[in-house]
């Protein structure tokens, strides 16, 4: 007997992510999902930009990984308060996850909560926690060939921070390329070259994040 | 490495759909699965293989049916198939430009013993 489905495989994600990000309008706050392959530099893109934006904005953060609380302890320093999810197996956060973590939150109280997700460049892409965007790391070491072996987590994305522009000069890194094929894949990409270590171009990223607060706040 | 929760999800839905129809076994399961849906199909299988063990879908078959990328330009309105991950106009060139398939993951149908 052949019986018709027609259903969405990650339908119950979906509607997962929309009952959060129904929940995040409510409460009036911005959240983005933030994600890289492993060691681009999401924390302490999260560090530099915590330190610049937590006394202006009440900021919470939720940090995704396989293993061990490293990345929240580094947050926990900063004073905003952050939830470490560890997903065990898993290689990306869902709805779910995400949900489950909200209850430690006064989100009435955020302006901003930050979900690091966990690094991968694959699968992160396809789970919606029900983010108002979602930001992608990309790191000089991995090379200028990752936009385009990764098209869906560029398409996805909504602006592209390229960090540790200052190693440039020792690798092959073309950063033209990777402006070029990141516009190709999503040509509506924000695309912002930084030094976490430097400080290099950070005050470009709090702009486009304060810029995006402003608006979801009016 | 997401195959394994995209095959669970899938299971959910084909117990669910079994338990409905009082079927005995599942034989076959067909997958509508887009160019940019973000599977590689050898993984899917591997993973329902391994997921499905010891369910009334072991040893069910996937069948998957591959969707095209396709979009439709706003300047335009011409449609044509997105290649090499170009999302602009291959007519005019426009970024303006919607996706119209290629991102589906969806159980299609399901064949049952009953």
């Amino acid at each position: 007997m052949k019986v018709k489905v027609v259903a969405d495989i990650l339908g119950a994600n979906d509607r997962i992510a929309a009952e959060n990000n129904r929940l995040f309008k409510e409460c009036g706050v911005f959240v983005i999902n933030v994600m890289s392959s492993p060691g681009a530099g999401k924390t302490t893109l999260l560090e530099k930009t915590l330190a610049a934006l937590k006394d202006k904005y009440n900021i919470g953060v939720i940090e995704g990984d396989v293993a061990t609380t490293a990345d929240a302890d580094r947050i926990e320093k900063m004073g905003v308060p952050v939830v470490q999810i560890n997903t065990g197996s898993a290689c990306h956060l869902d709805g779910n996850m995400v949900r489950n973590a909200l209850d430690e939150f006064d989100l009435k109280s955020l302006d901003l909560l930050i979900v690091e997700n966990v690094g991968n460049l694959v699968c992160p892409a396809e789970f919606n926690v029900g983010e108002d965007c979602k930001v992608m790391l990309l790191s000089v070491p991995e090379g200028d060939d990752k936009p385009l072996k990764y098209p869906l987590m560029w398409h996805e994305s909504k602006a592209l921070v390229i960090n540790k522009i200052d190693l440039i000069p020792y690798t092959n890194f073309n950063i033209e390329k990777a402006t070029k094929d990141s516009l190709t894949l999503n040509p509506k990409l924000d695309i912002f070259p930084v030094s976490c270590r430097t400080g290099e171009g950070l005050e470009g990223w709090y702009g486009w994040l304060t810029g995006n607060l402003k608006r979801s706040n009016a | 490495m997401h195959e394994v929760s995209i095959c669970e999800s899938i299971l959910d839905i084909v117990k669910e759909q079994a338990a409905k129809e009082g079927a005995t076994k599942v034989t076959s399961v067909r997958l509508k699965v887009g160019e940019m849906a973000g599977v590689v199909e050898d993984a899917l299988r591997f993973a329902f293989e391994v997921v499905s063990k010891d369910s009334i879908a072991e040893g069910a078959s996937l069948v998957i049916d591959n969707v095209p990328l396709t979009a439709r330009c706003k300047s335009c309105n011409r449609t044509f198939h997105i290649v090499g991950y170009a999302f602009c106009c291959k007519h005019c060139d426009s970024p303006e430009i919607e996706i119209i398939s290629g991102r589906e993951l969806q159980i299609e149908d399901i064949d049952l013993e009953v």
